[in-house]
This record gives structure tokens, sequence and C-alpha cells, in this order.
């Protein structure tokens, strides 16, 4: 075996397309000054112990990979696989390692090793079917999720539960549906231009996304509102897409690129100050299109360009609005609640105070501190399907750091966690109500009160 | 005398056994491993030991045989006992961010990750104490105690990741050791399975125990001393204010004497930071955080106590500062303020990265008077070697951390850092210092024992290491230099990378 | 306090650390006869039983400043200096030790170190074991080893600072030690509470652990040590019922604020009476506090050490047996002196095993803390062997493998 050698130069070119993460560049893993600091911040490690299941551990075996030390053995790649991709180590290291930036495109090449091999995930009825066609479309989502609502409303959801007969289900739809929040009815699509309230202060691009609109449009109405009522004029445009986010870390950038070349399309980036992004896994995916852009082989230079303009243009619309300077909400909402950091949000954007600071503005809520506030709820984007167990362990774990702060409502800004959070919650039978900063705000703009 | 204590230490590690993966007793070993701990807390694939080949010091390397998770002491009792049986080395690992390579394996053999083994078994706010599994992060019990006016008090910059047990091992300090002491000075007693499997106690949470201090001889032992399975700490007050300042001299010479000043004057700061002219100049060039690039110092200042005393300590502070020629001073007076100073300091890590691809960092101690000269001697190092060295380290102790920047890939520049560290701790110790301050010896340093001590200091060393471990079956070599050079087994030596500041 | 023994015993007075490392090693070598290290003598008489015959071995020459780095605030100084000395020294520079000594004028840092020696203050500023910062010892085969260094942060090699911290002369004579000083304080006061109830006391104790406040001592003491320790101090205070007495250190304004902020959270707990005692008379009371666990004439002092909680309940039972009880309350460090009227051997034993009911054995300890000299023969200083005892002879072993370092209080210490 020979040493950790410092740069892989030894293999021969052929081979090199054989060895996932050969492209990375090398100094992204000299990035890694081996200190742990990262180990107790990471998730998966939290739960089993293992090295090889921490940051460090991960970048290790990747890079060990790399300079052909290792096989990536079933073994390697489980932990490998294990990783949520949460990005919490990257808050924790001292030493600027860009953490995602190994474990993405890592990723990508086993991805088409696989496929190249035959073996691929992606080429499963679930990856085919479920995660690329029906995620992406709204409508889809909508659509497929009729028979789910109207289960809901007749009741007949609760009755196979009890006949247990939601375990006929294959394993993974049945977690789709365990998954499932007690729907709301969709709320009419918006129109394209929304005015500002008051004095104009800002002009900015809604960015809808897929599974946030599919499932919960009424946040992004509120969204828009609040919006609205902070002096923006809001514009929705009707052909913007999915931000491809899923079919990236899933390995198929092409796809993604697809995604994000429509995207590019359909916003007019000279007319706004900023595209607004309520979902944490999206925004983090779109102000990463510069950098993925760099990772996809083959891209025009003038589209890489223009993909590293769009990505400056996003921001989430906490951050957005701390920035602009909050008009303060006046209605009341008395209520205890505790607010839950989506590691999109934390981690990958480095948002953290601004959706705190915005919901202490509304009179009369509480903010209890959540331990462990930034430690992943297991959702992670598709993870919650692919990797149930560890999932569940992470779920468990957050809904007992929940309930430790008796508060009656938690808050996230993302689509992911709502939907883990609620499902651990219904699971455990706590009446707890799960909302997206955004929907409260809004109500206390609108001088309402909270319906849990 | 010491012909007699070299007998008893010849009964050496070199009777044990070494692992032959796939041969019939490691099979053996692993089966009967695997009986105590179960399959999925036991590892033994090569590619799953690799990560687990070196700690936060990369230099030196080689892979465990087998690395088990207990959950239990009884657990670790009988895996030692195994070890015993099969004649096999075996040593702990907490979080693996030891810097001085305490959780090499030499010779191979079984490690013990406690990692699982992280509950808080009790808190006791009436009684001062918590009594904690040795695996449990640092600041998590710090976590646990928010909102009861009680923190752990020991908190080395590892605190995030670092477990209680690898802080006993090592008796970590951290940024608060001036004022509060390091980890000796927190731990009441301790549970711990020694090296022939046999469970013991020591100390316990009352204020003192008859009898020798065990369990403060245990702290400090890197390991060598056996498994460390419980521990009872002491709980400290938390303070219930703090004033921070960042003070801009021109020369290191006079920021050391407003140092000296300021404690003369009555005052422990609760933390103080020196960054010297090369780190400001590196923090500067990266965050522009507004110093002046031709300031010879900069010093952190941290007090904490009660409310109505931090004015006028702060009022003092600024006065001796003023008489040393201080040229700027900026106060902290809301925590925002106070996280602004605090991210001067800490960003200084993210500095030293896009400055160099490699960098390492040395642990020297030296009285506090002395960093004038420390430091005067480290840059003429720096100029005679011609590498960058940059500091920023626990002033208020003398505990100095030189930074060596260089670029791996290069040869000859790493012959040149390890001589360069090796004139800088020798200077050190000539200063009246110690070459490591909080980082331990581990192997790194064991090369520099018989310099610091003479053989009757290290055969009594050696006297005390036997009680606890005669063969040396756990972590062995470390701490003290191994009688016979048997070339040991299967390390590979690379050579200094980056490493961790702090 | 007798020193003088019975038995055949002569004296060495070594000059340096050198001399005194070549006697033991020829004494291992040829004699084999009992060590006795001893210092001011002030705990000789427990600490080494009196039928002893062998070599006392008097630290008194060893008593040189060996380096004083003011600045730095550490010390290097033999082990036979006396503590007073010691305290002028660095109380010339403003420095000082926090360590409290009774007797300072005799006894001596060696003798301090032996057997761990502390104070009311040990709640805020610990023990000696937490200033050593090196240290030089000679074993029972005469090898002088050394640990630490003369920095205040050092982690080179295994603590044998520790081992010494305790030891009872049993290990090695300890020659030469490193001291970490801090900075004395600008002023002191203390303010005395009277209770008329078990119950209260222990509530106000319990309230302590979030007061506002941060004393540097807590002392607790019954009536009958209360009455003593008032007239000791020539104080008026009041000292027919339970007292606890708190000082604080630090600037005039910010102890004067603390004694009054006490005074005002413990209103709630009814105390009879509650006083502040300016600095010039507190100093004279906490001296008083200091000496009172070594000042009384009667036949035998024990101490118990509980932890907090659990102190009350000791202290309940002991004062039903007319024992005078001084505690460091927050430590749950109590003395006792036995009354007169336990004139024979008999009586102590019987005490002694009363009180061991009352604590529990798995987190408290009693001991025998001073004892008239005939006596001390036949009383084991630890009542019961404390944890790790069996590793403790093994080091005892190790150390002093022929068994000359005192080692008939070693072997005394739990068996009787
Ligand atoms: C960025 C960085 C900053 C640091 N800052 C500081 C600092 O400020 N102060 C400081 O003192 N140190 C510091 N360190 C060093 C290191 O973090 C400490 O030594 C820490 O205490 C090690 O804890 P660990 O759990 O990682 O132990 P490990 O690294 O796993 O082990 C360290 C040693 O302890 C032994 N050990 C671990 N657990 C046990 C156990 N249960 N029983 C017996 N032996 C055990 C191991 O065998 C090994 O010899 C720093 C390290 C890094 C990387
Ligand atoms: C069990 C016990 C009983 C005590 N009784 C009293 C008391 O009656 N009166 C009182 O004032 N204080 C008493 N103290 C407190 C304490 O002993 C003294 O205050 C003082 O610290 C002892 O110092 P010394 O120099 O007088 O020691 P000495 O009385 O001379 O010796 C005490 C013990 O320490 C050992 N010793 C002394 N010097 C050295 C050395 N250099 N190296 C190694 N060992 C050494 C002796 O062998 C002896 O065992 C007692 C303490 C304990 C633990
Ligand atoms: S914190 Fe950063 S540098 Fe340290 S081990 Fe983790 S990834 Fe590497
Ligand atoms: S991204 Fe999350 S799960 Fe993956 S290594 Fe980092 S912290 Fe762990």
């Amino acid at each position: 075996m020979p040493d950790s050698s410092i740069t892989n130069s030894t293999l021969a070119p052929k081979e090199i397309e054989q060895i996932p993460g050969s492209e990375i560049p090398y100094e992204k893993f000299l990035d890694c000054i081996h200190c742990g600091l990262c180990t107790a911040a990471c998730p998966t490690y939290l739960e089993t112990g293992n090295e090889n299941d921490s940051p460090r551990g991960r970048i290790y075996l990747m890079r060990a990979v790399v300079d052909q030390r290792i096989e990536l053995s079933d073994a390697v790649k489980g932990h490998l696989d294990l990783c949520l991709d949460c990005r919490s180590c990257e808050t924790a290291c001292p030493s600027g390692v860009q953490y995602g930036r190994l474990i993405e495109p890592f990723r990508v090449d086993v991805h088409k090793l696989e496929s190249s091999q035959g073996k691929s995930t992606q080429n499963d009825w679930f990856h085919r079917w479920i995660l690329y066609r029906l995620f992406p479309y709204p409508k889809r989502i909508r659509w497929a999720l009729l028979p789910a609502r109207i289960m809901q409303f007749l009741k007949i959801d609760k009755l196979l539960e009890i006949c247990r007969l939601q375990y006929l289900l294959p394993q993974k739809l049945r977690r789709m549906h365990n998954l499932l929040p007690r729907l709301r009815p969709a709320e009419p699509s918006s129109p394209e231009i929304l005015p500002a309230l008051g004095t104009q202060r800002a002009r900015v691009a809604l960015f809808t996304g897929c599974v946030s609109e599919g499932m919960y449009s009424h946040v992004n109405r509120a969204t828009a509102r609040v919006l609205q009522a902070n002096g923006c004029e809001v514009i929705v445009p009707r052909t913007q897409t999915c931000c491809g986010a899923i079919h990236y870390h899933s390995g198929a950038d092409r796809e993604a690129l697809e995604f994000a070349l429509q995207n590019l399309a359909a916003f007019e980036l000279e007319q706004i100050d900023a595209i607004i992004v309520n979902v944490a896994g999206c925004g983090a995916m779109l102000k990463d299109y510069g950098h993925i852009v760099d990772e996809i082989k083959g891209v025009p230079t003038e589209q890489v360009e223009q993909l590293k303009q769009l990505a400056t243009k996003f921001r989430d619309v906490s951050e957005f609005l701390f920035d602009l300077g909050p008009v303060p909400p006046e209605g009341e909402i008395p209520i205890r609640a505790t607010y839950h950091d989506a590691c999109h949000l934390v981690h990958a954007q480095k948002i953290q105070n601004q959706p705190r600071k915005l919901l202490e503005l509304i009179p009369g809520l509480t903010l209890v501190p959540l331990n462990e506030s930034t430690i992943c709820c297991g959702a992670a984007g598709s993870y919650n399907l692919t990797q149930p167990e560890m999932a569940d362990q992470l779920g468990k774990r957050k809904l007992e750091n929940i309930l430790a702060t008796g508060a009656e409502v938690v808050i996230s800004g993302n689509v992911g966690c709502t939907l883990q959070i609620d499902s651990q919650l219904r699971q455990a039978r706590k009446p707890l109500y799960v909302a997206h900063p955004m929907e409260i705000l809004d109500l206390s703009y609108r001088n309402q009160k909270l319906q849990m | 005398m010491v012909e007699q204590t070299n007998q008893m230490m010849n009964q050496d590690p070199e009777s044990l056994e070494e692992l032959e993966s796939g041969s019939a007793s490691f099979s053996a070993l692993v089966q009967q491993l695997t009986l105590i701990v179960g399959e999925a807390g036991i590892l033994f694939d090569a590619d799953e030991l690799l990560v687990y080949e070196c700690d936060g010091y990369i230099v030196d390397k080689t892979a465990p045989d087998i690395v088990v998770f207990p959950t239990t002491t009884a657990q670790i009792s009988a895996i030692v006992k195994r070890c015993n049986q099969f004649n096999v080395p075996f040593l702990a690992r907490g979080a693996g961010t030891s810097l001085s390579g305490g959780c090499l394996p030499i010779g191979g053999g079984v490690m013990i990750v406690l990692t699982k083994m992280k509950n808080i078994l009790e808190i006791n706010l009436r009684d001062r104490y918590a009594v904690v599994e040795p695996g449990m992060v640092n600041l998590h019990l710090t976590n646990a105690l928010k909102g009861t006016g009680y923190h752990y008090a020991p908190d080395p910059s590892s605190q995030g990741a670092c477990t209680i047990g690898g802080n006993i091992a090592t008796n970590s300090g951290g940024p608060h050791t001036l004022k509060y002491g390091v980890t000796t000075n927190h731990l009441l007693g301790l549970e711990a399975v020694l090296p022939d499997g046999s469970i013991i106690e020591l100390g316990g949470p009352t204020a003192e125990v008859p009898g020798y201090d065990l369990h403060g001889l245990y702290v400090g032992n890197e390991g060598t001393f056996g498994i460390c399975t419980k521990a009872i700490v002491r709980l400290t007050r938390d303070p219930e204010s703090h004033r921070t300042m960042l003070a801009i001299f021109q020369t290191i010479g006079e920021a050391t004497r407003a140092i000296s000043e300021i404690i003369a004057a009555g005052i422990i700061p609760s933390a103080l930071e020196m960054m010297d002219q090369g780190i400001i100049q590196a923090v500067e060039e990266a965050f522009h955080f507004g110093f002046p690039l031709d300031a010879g110092a900069v010093l952190l200042i941290e007090v904490d106590g009660l409310e109505i005393a931090l004015d006028e300590e702060v009022r003092q502070i600024l006065e001796i500062c003023n008489s040393c020629n201080v040229r700027e001073i900026q106060r902290a007076d809301t925590p925002e303020e106070r996280l602004l100073i605090w991210k001067s300091r800490k960003q200084a890590f993210g500095a030293i990265g896009r400055l160099s691809p490699s960098y390492c960092t040395q642990d020297g101690v030296v009285p506090r008077t002395r960093l004038p000269e420390i430091l005067e001697f480290i840059e003429e190092t720096s100029k005679r070697y011609g590498l960058r060295i940059v500091n920023v380290f626990h002033a208020g102790d003398g505990n100095v951390h030189p930074i060596l920047l260089f670029d791996e890939r290069d040869k000859e520049q790493i012959q040149k850092v390890m001589e360069a560290s090796e004139a800088i701790l020798d200077k050190c110790l000539e200063l009246g210092g110690s070459v490591t301050g909080e980082h331990g010896i581990g192997v790194e340093k064991i090369n520099f024992m018989s310099r610091i001590f003479n053989q009757i200091d290290l055969a009594t060393m050696e006297t005390v290491r036997n009680i606890f471990n005669p063969r040396q079956i756990c972590s062995r070599d470390k701490v003290l230099p191994p009688h016979q050079t048997d070339g040991s087994s299967k390390i590979t030596q690379s050579h200094p990378t980056r490493h961790a500041p702090h | 306090m007798s020193s003088l023994h019975s038995g055949d015993l002569e004296e060495f007075v070594p000059a340096s650390q050198i001399e005194l490392s070549r006697f033991i090693t020829e004494n291992a070598i040829a004699a084999q006869k009992q060590i006795f290290p001893a210092g001011g003598r002030t705990s000789f008489s427990v600490c080494c039983p009196s039928s002893l015959s062998g070599t006392q071995i008097c630290t008194s020459q060893l008593n040189k400043i060996i380096d004083y780095p003011v600045r730095d605030m550490t010390i290097t100084v033999e082990a036979g200096m006396r503590i007073d000395q010691l305290n002028e020294i660095i109380s010339a520079e403003g420095q000082r030790l926090p360590i409290d000594v009774p007797q300072s004028n005799r006894a001596t840092l060696g003798g301090v170190i032996a057997t761990n020696t502390s104070g009311p203050k040990r709640f805020s500023y610990g023990t000696i074991r937490d200033y050593v910062i090196g240290i030089s010892a000679i074993d029972g085969k005469g090898n002088l080893f050394k640990s630490g260094g003369r920095v205040v942060k050092n982690v080179a090699g295994y603590d044998l600072k520790k081992m010494m911290v305790g030891s009872l002369g049993t290990l090695a004579i300890i020659s030469q030690v490193s001291l970490n000083l801090r900075p004395k304080p600008e002023s002191m006061c203390m303010v005395w509470f009277a209770f008329d109830s078990y119950v209260n006391v222990e509530l106000a104790l319990n309230a302590m652990i979030t007061s506002g406040t941060r004393p540097t001592a807590v002392e607790y003491c019954n009536s009958k040590a209360a009455r003593q320790i008032a007239a000791e101090s020539r104080l008026e205070l009041p000292s027919e019922h339970n007292v606890i007495c708190i000082s604080y250190e630090g600037p005039g304004n910010v102890v004067k604020w603390q004694a009054n902020q006490i005074i005002e959270e413990w209103k709630e707990f009814s105390p009879l009476n509650s006083q502040i005692i300016e600095p010039d008379h507190a100093t004279r009371l906490y001296n008083v506090f200091t000496e009172y666990q070594t000042s009384s004439d009667d036949p035998v002092t024990l101490k118990a050490v509980v932890l907090p909680s659990q102190m009350m309940k000791f202290v309940e039972s002991a004062t039903q047996l007319n024992i005078a009880i001084q505690a460091h309350a927050a430590d749950g460090i109590v003395f006792g002196h036995l009354p007169d009227s336990a004139s024979s051997l008999e009586d102590v034993k019987q005490i002694l095993s009363q009180l061991k009911k009352s604590i529990d054995h798995k987190t408290g300890y009693l001991t025998v803390y001073q004892c008239e000299s005939e006596w001390s023969d036949l009383l084991p200083l630890f009542c019961s062997p404390p944890p790790g005892w069996s590793l403790m002879k093994q080091l005892k072993n190790a150390l002093d493998p022929n068994q000359l370092l005192n080692s008939k209080r070693f072997t005394e210490l739990v068996e009787t």
C-alpha cells in the first residue's frame, strides 16, 4: 500500500476515470488538517460514534480512494452514503474545508461509475418514477397527492393505518405515506405580479419550488404577502422550475444543469433586486449553481458566466428581510415556539440569527432555545427515503429535543424538515404545530390568530 | 537502584503478540470480542480501520487490527481481559483530537473507542459535581448545564469535539486556564479498568479522600494507566458578566509588560490571548478587521466576575495598557461586540489556511516574563530557516503556539520545519519552560523527555507506570522513551503536514 | 502539643537535598533504619506514632529560596521553609499562597503538602495540590526525583506531584517545591449569621448554590464551637445557636455589596441575627477559624469528609454527642473536637463507631485528625480503607521497597 502520497500523479490516465473523485482539486482534500473538530457536529457520527461516519473520516476515505490506498468497497460506500450532506461539518471546521465540494462531486462520480457498470441506484423504480418523474413537478405532486387528499378527507388513511394496510405498500412508498402531512387544500395559483404595500422598497422575484408549491402552497402565498407588507413588489415567473437539487445530489448532473438553464431563462435578472427563496434546500442549491457548473464538464463558458451571475441573485427570505430592515408586525401571536435550524440554512447558507430576529419581532411570541438546534432532523432531501434507519434515529433525537422545550409550535425554514418533524410528531401523537417562519409572520402582519 | 527499576521494565512490550490479519488467533480474538460488543460494535476490515491510523497528529501512522465500541465498563473489562489472554496490546481512543499521537496503536492490537459511552450519569448541583461517561464531549456537558448557573470549566479549544476521557488522559487546558485551572483541578474522582482488566475507583464526589491522591496521579497519563470509564468532575459557578477588550501594542515587549502588570494589580483575567505581527498581517490580509499592519502585538483581554466589580477592573486595565504605550484599545460593551472581538482571534485559523498549504503548530511554555525572548528567538529562527512563522497563543500562561508555515510537497522545507521546531522547543527549555503545555508528550515529543528529566526522574516515572501498566500492554511506547530501539513495527512516518493551530 | 517521642530516635539535619539523598541511599543499603521526615512537627504526634525508633529527618535547614521570579508569580523554595517565612517573602510583593495553614509559624511547606492541609478558603481557591507546579523528593531508596517544572502550565511526564500530596511522609521526602502564586486581595469582610434550627441552616446552605454573591469561604459551627470562636476572636458575637460565617474578598465596594446582598438573600431563612464584620476585625476572626481545627486541648479531634448535602445530618449526630463542630460547609469538611468526657480509648472508639453510622460509607470518610500521642498507635488514622487502597499499597512498596519511610504509620492507616 502506498503511503498517503500527496498527489495521485502516479496513476495511468485511463485508470483515472475508474477512480471516483480523481478530478476533485487535490487541494480541497489538503485543506483538511485532520483536527477532528467537525466530528461532534456530524449527526451520523453522533449516532454511531464511528470515525468512518464522521466528516474527517469520510474525507479520509475519499482521499484514500483517490490515492488508491483502498477500493471503494461496499463498506466504504456505505459510510459515504450515510452522509446527509447537511454540511454541519463546514460550520464547525476551522480550516475552511468545503466538504460539500468534496462529497457532492465524489457522489456524482460514484453514480456515473455505477451506471456505467449497470448497477446504478438511479435505475431502480423508485429513483426513476418517484424521485425523477414526480418530484420536480409541483403539478404532478399535487395530482399524485390527490388520492391522498381524498383519503385524508374521507379518513380512509386512518382506516388504513388502523388495519395496518399501509404495510402492504412497498417500503419506500410507505415511508412517503408516513411523511405526508395533513394536507391543506391547494391554494389558487398566485398572479404573476403582486404590488408592494406602502412605499415600494424593492422589486423581487419569488422562487416557488416544486415540493413546496405542491404541498405547501400556502407558505408561498404567505411569503409573498410578507414581502408585500415589507414594501416589495413580487414577481412570480410562471416558467421557473425545480432547482434540480434532488437530481444533482443523486448524481444526475445533466438533468440538474437543464433545470438551471430553464431557471436562467425564467428570471429577468436586470429587473429585480433579488430572487427570494423560502425553502432552505432549494436556496442552498440555487446559490451553488456557480460552483456546480464548474464541476459539470462541457458547459459553454458563456452559460457558466450567466449561471454564476444568476447564483448571486438568490436570497433566503429571512436573510433578505433582515437586511432590508423589516417593518415590525403588530398582530399579537401569544405562543411558545422553538426554532429548528434547517441544515441548508444554517450550514449551507450560514443563516442562523436572521429568522430568530424576525420572529422575535412578533408581539406575544416567546422563542425557547432548542438543544442541538443545528443538528440535522434526518430529512436531508430524499435521505429519509434512502437511509430510513438513520433518518428515524435522527428524527427521534430531534423529537426528544423539541419535546424538552415545552413549545407548542416548531418553526423551521425548510419543507423537508417540516415534513420530517411533523411526521415524527404525529407518530408520537404530539399535538405540536410545525410552521414556516413566514406563515407566522404573515399572520401577525394580517393580525390573525394561529389555528393549530 | 536504577538497575533494579530497569529490570522491572524489561519485561517489555517485546513479548506482546502482533496480530496477523486472517490468522487463527486473529479470528479467535475477533470472535471473542464480537461476543462481548456484538457485531455492530466491532470493526476489523482493513478498509474501515484506515481512519483509525492517526489522530490530530498525522506524522506517524499505523492502523489497529481491531476496533471495538464498548458501551459499559463491564464490556471494557472483558475486552481488556481478552487482550491479556491473547497477549495483544490495546489502547483507548476518545475523539482522536490528540495533537501528539496519543492514539497511535503502536504494535497494532485492539483500539477501544469510547464514543458510545457518552451519557451523563448524574448532575448534582447541591454538591457541585457531575458524573459522566468518558466519551462525553466536553462541550456537551456544559450545554447540558445551561440554565443551571454552572458549567464545566476546562475548555480546550477543541472542546466542541474532544471527550472528557481524552481530557483526563492529557490534562487538557484552554483559554480560561489562567483563571480557572486545567482538568486536574476539576476532577474529583474516576473509575477505570486497569490494564489487567480489573475495575478500580479512585477519589470520589467528596471534596477529598484520605490517602494518596491517585486520581490526581492518574490525570495526564496519556492513556497508559488503563481505560478511564467514568469521571466525577467539579462544576463551576458561571460568571455573572464579562468585559472584553482588544489592545494594540507597538511591540511585544510592551504587550508582555502590560500582561504582567495587569496580573500584578490583582486582576486575573479569564483570558489573555496574544497575536503577533505575523498573524495580525495574515488576519488582515484575509478578513480586513482594520488592524494596523505595523502593530507588534494585539492582546485580547477578557475579565469576568460580578457585574459590579468589572468596570473598575476595566478601568485599571486601560490605565495599565496606557502606561505600557498601548496604541489603541477597542472595548466590547455588548455581546455582539464581544463576539466580533473573539471572531478576529478565532478567524486566525482560516487566515493561516489561506497563507500556506501546510502548517505545523508547536506547544512550548516559558515563564510569562520570558515571552519577549522566546518570540524574538522564534523570529530569528524564522529568518535563519527562511520559514514564515506566526504566533497566536495563550499569553497569560506563557504557552506559545508558534505556527510554522510551509509546503508539504517540498521535502527540503519539511526538514527545515522539523529542525526549526526542535530549536524553538529547546529554547523554551533553556528559558526555564517546557516542551508541552497542553498537547502532551505522546509519541511526538518522546525524544525530549530525556532532555527535560534525568535518568532517575524517568526511572521513577517508570516505576509508577509499572504499578498500573507493568507490561505496557496498554498504549505502549508513549510518554516515556523506550529502552531498546526495536524499529517500532509497522509505523509509516510521513512528514508534518497541516497541524491544527488554536 | 508534644513533639517529644519515646523510643530510640536520632535526628539528622540535612543542609541540602543532595546530602539528604546520600544519607537515605546509605541508610537503604546499610542500616535500614526507619526514617521519619519532620517539618514543623505540628501534627507529628499523629502522623508519626509515638513508639518510633529510627532517624528523624529534620528539614529545618532546607529553607532556602531557590528562585523567585516575582513577575512570573511563581516561587521555588526548599520544602523545610516555614509557612510564615514563605508568606512574608511573597507578601512583600503583594502575592500570596491562598492556603490556610494553622500554626503557620511552625508548619513547613513540606508538611503542608504531606498532610494536604487546608482551611476555609479551599472552597474558592482549592488546596495545595492546585498550587504545586514542580516538586523534588527523595524516595525510600535515596533516589532524588523531580516532576513538573517552574512554569504554570506543563504536561510533560506523569504528575508525580499529586502523588506526594497527602502522602504523610510515607512515600518520599519532599525536598524542593515550585509554587504558583496569586495576587493578594484588596480587602475582605465576613458576615456572621445565627440560626436556631438545623433546617434553616440547611436551607440557607442550599440557597448558596445560586446566590448572587461569590463567597471565598462558608464556615459552619455549632454553638459549642461558636462560643469558643467568638471568645477567641474577642468579638461580641451571638453564639448560642448554629452559626454560618461567610467571607468575601476583593475590592472594598465589591466585598461590601456582597455582604449586604447575602443578608438580603438569606432573610427568608429567618436568621436570628446577621452581622457584617468589617475588615480589621474580620481578619482576626478569619484567623480564629483557620486555627480552630488544631486549637483544642481536647484529647481527640476528628475530621469527616462528606457530601455537603449530607453534612447537617452528620453535624446533628455529632452535636448530640457533645462534640464541638466547625465545618467548611460548602465543601462538606467537618472538624469535631471530642469532649473531655471522652477520656479513655474505649470512649473514643465508641464515639467513632457511633458517628460512622451517620456517614454514608460510600461517599463519606471519618478520620482521626489529632490525638494524644500514646493513642496514635491504637487509632487508625483512616477509619476505613479509601478507594484505591490496594494501588496505594503497591505504590508504597514500589517507592519504598524496604519499608523505611514512616512505614508503621502507613500500615496502621486503616488496620487497627
Ligand atoms: C484544533 C485543536 C485544538 C486543541 N486545543 C487544545 C487546547 O486548547 N488545550 C488542550 O489541552 N488540548 C488541545 N487540543 C488537544 C486535544 O484536543 C486534547 O488533548 C483532548 O483532551 C483530547 O481529547 P480526545 O477525546 O480527542 O482524546 P484522543 O485524542 O482520542 O486521545 C488522547 C489521549 O487520551 C487517551 N484516552 C482517550 N480517552 C481515554 C480514556 N477514556 N481512558 C484512557 N485514556 C484515554 C488516548 O489513548 C490518547 O492517548 C487541541 C486539539 C485540536 C485538534
Ligand atoms: C492527620 C492530620 C493531623 C493533623 N494534626 C494537626 C495538629 O495536631 N496540629 C496542627 O497544627 N495541624 C495539624 N494538621 C495540619 C497540618 O499537619 C499542619 O498544619 C502542617 O501543615 C503540618 O506541617 P508540619 O511542617 O508541622 O509537619 P509535621 O507535623 O512535621 O509532619 C506532618 C507529616 O508530614 C510529613 N512530612 C513533614 N515534612 C515532610 C517532607 N518534607 N517530606 C515528606 N513528608 C513530610 C511527616 O512525616 C508527617 O507525617 C494535621 C493534618 C493531618 C492530615
Ligand atoms: S474540522 Fe475541518 S480540518 Fe478539521 S478534520 Fe474536520 S474537515 Fe478536517
Ligand atoms: S455533511 Fe453532515 S452528515 Fe455529512 S459528514 Fe458533514 S456533518 Fe456529517
